[in-house]
């Protein structure tokens, strides 16, 4: 018996490259192509307001005001460890201003706030936004310190650009 | 279709308005504050007796009126509301509704009846649902409550 018995018969098939017949994904116009492909920078991310933790929330609200902001990224050695909205202000600040006024954003601001990176696309951030029922997603870099954030009325304006002459408006 | 053809044809009536918050003119900014809250959205309509709409309070409002006063919380909201409103009607298409709110620098669009009556009010979410919608696989895996990950062993081969 020859040991070639017991060998793998060669492969005589022609090596296909399998990047050769990949087929890109096919987007139904410009506007699909860059919510999936195009990275979030394409939205505007600045400027953007943060504040520390210690920050009084009579000075975090005047900061909103002054700025015309409607949320704060509350930061620690750059990085997002929290995030103070309008609605927060709703929830748990508008019955209790004056006792609250000068205790530090920390004890109002949402903790932990879900972040998005720069490296995401519009649509997955939309996604994030959708199910997670946020209006304000801090953007981070690789290694999650702030560049930028998102909100409501960038959304929009990004969304806008392809739709720029609907009549009515 | 794709997309942007749906947006541009689809009707404002198939996103997921939110149920409005409204408030008579009477009532004070506190008591429209605490139908916001109730409603969990950003913005109150105040309406007359009819129903028809007045004018809005917002957010932004309340934080401009906490900072000046607080005590202003009790006065009549009909004095601090805005009565510049911009409507659109359920059947105009969402792409109208991006329009409006951009244009307009509007946070809030209120979706009112043929006789001026709000039905629903609707800011960007019902949008940013809608196009999320079309793209089920983006999705973004990160722990919802800060803690990190942590794998001490390796996970398969």
């Amino acid at each position: 018996m020859s040991k070639s018995r017991h060998r793998t018969p060669p492969d005589t098939r022609e090596f296909e490259d399998p990047l050769s017949n990949y087929d890109p994904v096919v987007y139904a116009d410009p506007f699909e192509k860059s919510l999936c492909e195009d990275a979030v920078g394409v939205m505007q991310l600045h400027p953007f307001d943060h504040v520390t933790p210690e920050t009084t929330i009579r000075v975090a609200l005047t900061k909103m005001i002054d700025n015309d902001v409607a949320c704060l990224v509350v930061t620690k050695n750059e990085k997002p460890v929290g995030i103070f909205s309008e609605r927060d202000v709703l929830n748990r600040v508008a019955d209790r201003f004056e006792s609250l006024a000068d205790h530090p954003i920390a004890e109002v601001m949402t903790p932990d706030p879900i972040v998005v990176h720069t490296t995401d696309n519009p649509a997955r951030v939309m996604n994030v936004m959708g199910s997670g029922l946020f209006r304000h997603l801090p953007v981070v870099d690789v290694d999650g310190k702030l560049v930028g954030i998102l909100g409501a009325r960038r959304v929009t304006a990004y969304l806008q650009k392809y739709f720029p002459d609907v009549a009515g408006a | 279709m794709g997309l942007r053809e749906n947006i541009l044809r689809e009707p404002i009536s198939v996103l997921q308005l939110r149920p409005y918050a409204a408030v008579t003119a009477d009532a004070t900014v506190r008591q429209a504050v605490e139908a916001m809250r109730d409603k969990q959205i950003g913005a109150a309509m105040i309406v007359d007796e009819a129903g028809k709409t007045l004018g809005m309070f917002n957010e932004k409002m309340l934080i401009r009126l906490l900072i000046n006063d607080p005590t202003l919380l009790d006065e009549p909201v009909e004095k601090h509301m805005t009565t510049n409103i911009f409507t659109v009607q359920a059947s105009d298409p969402i792409a109208r509704l991006i329009s409006t709110m951009q244009n307009r620098r509007l946070r809030w669009v209120s979706i009112n009846d043929a006789e001026g009556r709000p039905t629903a009010l609707t800011g960007l979410r019902g949008v940013v649902e809608y196009v999320a919608d079309y793209f089920p696989h983006q999705v973004k895996v990160q722990p919802i409550d800060g803690s990190k990950v942590s794998i001490k062993t390796r996970e398969g081969a």
